[in-house]
């Protein structure tokens, strides 16, 4: 627009200004062929007949269940946004807001076990992204010996997930992920975010035996029984006087809201310096480093704190050989995930620049020192909060924010030197 | 117009009208699918050995399927397994979730693979009429016998353990309320007479060891007429079988079938007559399920995957091999008369037969008795035998098959549904247990059921037994209050037979799949 004649020179701070808009669509048919039909498999399908052992009759059968519906996915994403740089052209603003929405999703959804045959592949609903993004960046040369820049960028967003074309309008989690025979806790389901964690809701542990007999619900029965003190405490959120799988329902988001970043640079004489950061904040994390399923395997130090008389812990309950209090999935399991890490920071120093000398050796000898993962700010409690990891099974690519205890990234310390003739 | 431009343009209209739909729309060439399968014979034959895989995946893949939970709900054994081991085997044999609340899908594997097989059988009977049998009607009627046979297989074992089942009959992906057990047990009986109508009259060695029958197909219809009639308390198999007719069959089998008793109990037992081992075609077996050496990681399953549970705990002593554990309750040691030549074959006994066992300390529910019909073997170097034959590793390369029907369980039942010869068949039974000792005893209720304790013992069907007798009379067989060593220490142990009456003696359906069905499926009582 800083082209245009109503505004080309008029604006002294405004060096630059452009307004961006654009539609696209993208498909994807990442499926494997002839999805559409009912494939027979004859590998690893045998009998033995007779008394030879080893000797095997090749079958067949059905593997798959077919979709003959199936097409592809699209990916939908509108973006509206505008560039602009002011005061000479010292801060840079960029800003987009954008909707996403992928249409047609595939996704191979898990069926009842009834059906007898691999899920089809199907086309699964939609997730809608919207959000805004905004980077700025501001640069200075105050002298020959000084110059800086700062730039900063952040982007907002929102997933939801639309409508799902299955029976139950959901497409559920795979079981036996973070620990043998666990249950399914995570999902997609209309107007939440996609894989959001789903379990139970807890309400502290119970301190007492009176506490446990008067947890009751409307009708005066008591709800958790069988508790004893020093057990969870699971809230009855559909109020009929017991803990079932009805009681589960969305504790917590694995998608951030919010993620940004920073840089800082600058340039002393021989001198320079870098820094850069990065961070998320409102979403959570999955922790889960033990096997829930037998009583031998190893805890974290975090144990120690946990309920062992009233008043020890409300939030961390008793430990029992078959670990009735961890083996149901819950809100324990689920942490914060915010952090700010300092990604990498560098000082260098020329030598080159320094000796001042004309017929010095080398155009550039700079000596430098980085660190990169200097230190995050976080409040999570588990390893590195920066897990990047979800449950992933070819088909399943929606999950994230699991933290299963995988080594976390190291921090490096490097120093070196550039040579330029 | 340049002449290249011409081509342009006429490749260009080529283009677009040269495609039609049916181009588009390729089936692969490559590639066997519902569409360009099912159509010959030789197709029927390989869709049907992927019937019986399926058989043998559901039966045989699962450490906790069929077999494993009709001991360990059985009076007959405990959950043992290892001292360290999750408590999922408490749970089954103490019929309650609460011992092992983390074991929410305890059956998973079961439920999928018999669903599996289903699916199997169900598409293979929708495409019966789609094949072309001309000239080969007799191929018809015998493939569609034997389909309907492994289908009533899948279901009796599932609606046993399970009560109310999903009952499918076509390939539908469909989210179906369990059936009432009435109608299961009505197909059950329409596809084994079909089978025992439509399979050949021939003695069961004209086939290879392993097909269906007619003998089997008969016999098991008897099995199912006791069971219905027993534990839901009717007066025949869902008005289509009396016990007269069921009674006919098995005489049909006893003077048809070429079928015998082995003439030593211990014979039948590989780990109790080694040499002497009558091997898995012998006269007596009616129907097995077959296993071998060869399944692997890779997607190979045919082997049998529970017989490990079985052995001893991490301990082997020749010929016995080591596995993890599932204990003999001692009074079925103590049952046996000591002339009763099936005491030996039946149980392994540390203390008696001096084996050197010393790893109480792995081992939950120790009792000092084992399996010895279904225990993994080892050779005098303590090598295992199913590595020696090929198979990957002591776990799944069990090869030994599962006899379902043995022949003395055709005599017994005829002996219960009343046959003129009842005596007769309880004697030759009695006989062959007892050798030189034998002493005659009336056949009555008692001592047939009794008998059947004696004579079936760890071989799947004790549990069954007792529960068709009804649900208190296996409550209080069942019940249980001792003392059993726990890796070494004494531990109270306490089956309640209020937890059976509660659950009517059935098994968790999987939680999963109540999850999948948004509530359609009822999880069974004393299992939420």
């Amino acid at each position: 627009m800083t082209n245009e004649e109503f505004l080309q020179d008029k604006l002294n701070w405004l060096n630059y200004f452009k307004l961006r808009a654009s539609w696209g669509q993208v498909g994807n048919q990442n499926a494997g062929a002839f999805q559409y039909l009912t494939r027979i498999r004859t590998a690893n399908t045998n009998y033995i007949f007779g008394t030879e052992e080893g000797t095997l009759t090749p079958g067949a059968y059905p593997y798959n269940l077919s979709n003959p519906n199936l097409q592809w996915e699209t990916a939908e994403e509108i973006d509206l946004g505008f560039d602009a740089r002011f005061f000479n052209s010292k801060l840079n603003v960029n800003f987009d807001w954008y909707r996403k929405e992928q249409k047609d999703w595939l996704v191979q959804a898990p069926i009842l076990d009834t059906a007898g045959a691999e899920a089809p592949w199907i086309n699964g609903g939609s997730v809608i992204n919207t959000g805004v993004e905004l980077a700025l960046s501001y640069n200075n040369r105050v002298n020959d010996d000084f110059s800086y820049n700062v730039s900063f960028n952040g982007a907002y967003n929102k997933n939801e997930v639309g409508s799902i074309p299955t029976g139950d309008g959901i497409i559920h989690g795979p079981i036996n992920q973070l620990w043998d025979n666990s249950l399914e806790f995570f999902r997609a389901e209309e107007g939440h975010p996609l894989g959001y964690f789903w379990g139970y809701e807890t309400a502290g542990v119970f301190q007492t035996q009176e506490q446990v007999n008067n947890y009751v619900s409307d009708s005066g029965t008591m709800i958790m029984p069988t508790a004893v003190p020093g057990d969870l405490i699971f809230v009855d959120r559909n109020g009929d006087g017991i803990i079932t799988e009805a009681d589960k329902t969305e504790i917590g988001d694995p998608n951030p809201d919010f993620t940004y970043g920073f840089s800082l640079g600058a340039n002393y004489k021989a001198w320079d310096f870098s820094l850069q950061a990065n961070g998320v904040a409102g979403n959570q994390i999955v922790q889960s480093y033990r096997n829930q399923s037998g009583a031998y395997q190893n805890w974290t130090t975090q144990i120690l704190d946990r309920w062992h008389g009233p008043g020890s812990s409300n939030t961390l309950p008793r430990v029992t050989l078959d670990n009735r209090n961890y083996n149901k999935f819950s809100d324990i399991y689920v942490k914060d995930g915010d952090f700010l890490r300092l990604s990498t920071v560098t000082l260098g120093f020329d030598i080159a620049k320094a000796s001042k000398r004309k017929n010095f050796f080398a155009d550039q000898l700079r000596l430098y020192f980085s660190v990169l993962n200097l230190y995050t700010f976080t409040n999570y409690d588990g390893m590195d909060p920066e897990v990047g990891f979800g449950i992933s099974e070819g088909s399943y690519n929606f999950s994230s924010g699991v933290d299963l205890g995988y080594y976390p990234r190291p921090r490096t310390y490097m120093m070196g030197l550039n040579v330029k003739f | 117009m340049k002449t290249i431009n011409k081509y342009i343009l006429v490749l260009g209209l080529i283009a677009l009208v040269g495609c039609s739909n049916d181009y588009l729309n390729t089936e692969p060439v490559t590639e066997l699918t519902e569409n360009n399968f099912y159509q010959t014979p030789e197709d029927a034959w390989t869709a049907l050995v992927g019937c019986y895989d399926g058989l043998q995946v559901a039966t045989g893949s699962n450490a906790e399927g069929f077999y494993t939970i009709s001991e360990v709900m059985s009076d007959d054994c405990f959950g043992g397994t290892g001292n360290s081991d999750g408590f999922g085997y408490q749970a089954m044999d103490e019929f309650d979730f609460n011992r092992a609340p983390g074991s929410a899908n305890l059956l998973a594997g079961a439920w999928k693979t018999y669903y599996a097989a289903m699916n199997r059988c169900n598409v293979l009977i929708s495409k019966m009429d789609q094949i072309n049998w001309s000239g080969n009607e007799d191929l018809r009627n015998q493939y569609e016998s034997e389909v309907k046979f492994i289908r009533a297989y899948l279901y009796f074992d599932m609606v046993r353990i399970w009560g109310n089942i999903p009952l499918l009959t076509v390939s539908t992906a469909e989210n179906l309320p369990q059936a009432d057990p009435s109608e299961v047990y009505t197909l059950i009986a329409e596809d084994l007479l079909f089978a025992a109508n439509n399979l050949p009259n021939q003695t069961y060695n004209s086939v290879p060891n392993g097909r269906v029958t007619r003998w089997a197909a008969k016999s098991l219809l008897a099995r199912v007429y006791l069971y219905y009639t027993g534990y839901y308390g009717q007066s025949d198999l869902a008005g289509l079988v009396t016990q007269g007719e069921a009674l006919a069959h098995l005489e049909d089998v006893i003077a048809f079938s070429g079928h015998g008793l082995v003439s030593n109990f211990s014979n039948l037992w590989p780990a109790a007559s080694l040499t002497e081992y009558a091997g898995e075609d012998n006269q007596e077996v009616v129907f097995s399920i077959k296993y071998t050496h060869t399944s692997d990681y890779d997607g190979n399953t045919d082997g049998n995957h529970w017989m490990v549970m079985f052995g001893m705990r991490e301990f082997s002593s020749f010929p016995y091999g080591n596995g993890w554990g599932v204990t003999v309750n001692s009074k079925l040691y103590d049952l046996y008369n000591e002339n009763d030549t099936r005491r030996t074959s039946t149980i392994i006994a540390v203390e008696e037969d001096d084996i050197p066992f010393d790893n109480q300390a792995g081992q939950r529910e120790y009792t000092g008795y084992y399996n010895k019909k279904y225990t993994p073997m080892v050779d005098e170097e303590g090598s295992s035998l199913a590595v020696l034959v090929g198979g990957t590793n002591f776990m799944i390369g069990q090869f030994q098959d599962y006899f379902a029907i043995r022949y003395s369980d055709v005599l017994l039942m005829a002996a219960e549904l009343g046959s003129g010869s009842a005596q007769a068949y309880f004697n030759q039974v009695r006989q062959r247990a007892y050798g030189d000792n034998f002493t005659p005893l009336t056949v009555n209720q008692t001592n047939l059921m009794n008998e059947r304790h004696l004579e079936f013992a760890l071989e799947g069907i004790r549990y069954w037994d007792l529960l068709r007798q009804g649900v208190s009379v296996a409550a209080a067989e069942i019940a249980e209050s001792t003392t059993l060593l726990n890796g070494g220490v004494e531990t109270p142990k306490n089956i309640t037979s209020g937890n059976i009456q509660t659950t009517q003696g059935l098994s968790q359906i999987p939680n999963t799949q109540i999850t999948l069905s948004a509530g359609v499926l009822q999880q069974n009582a004393g299992w939420q």
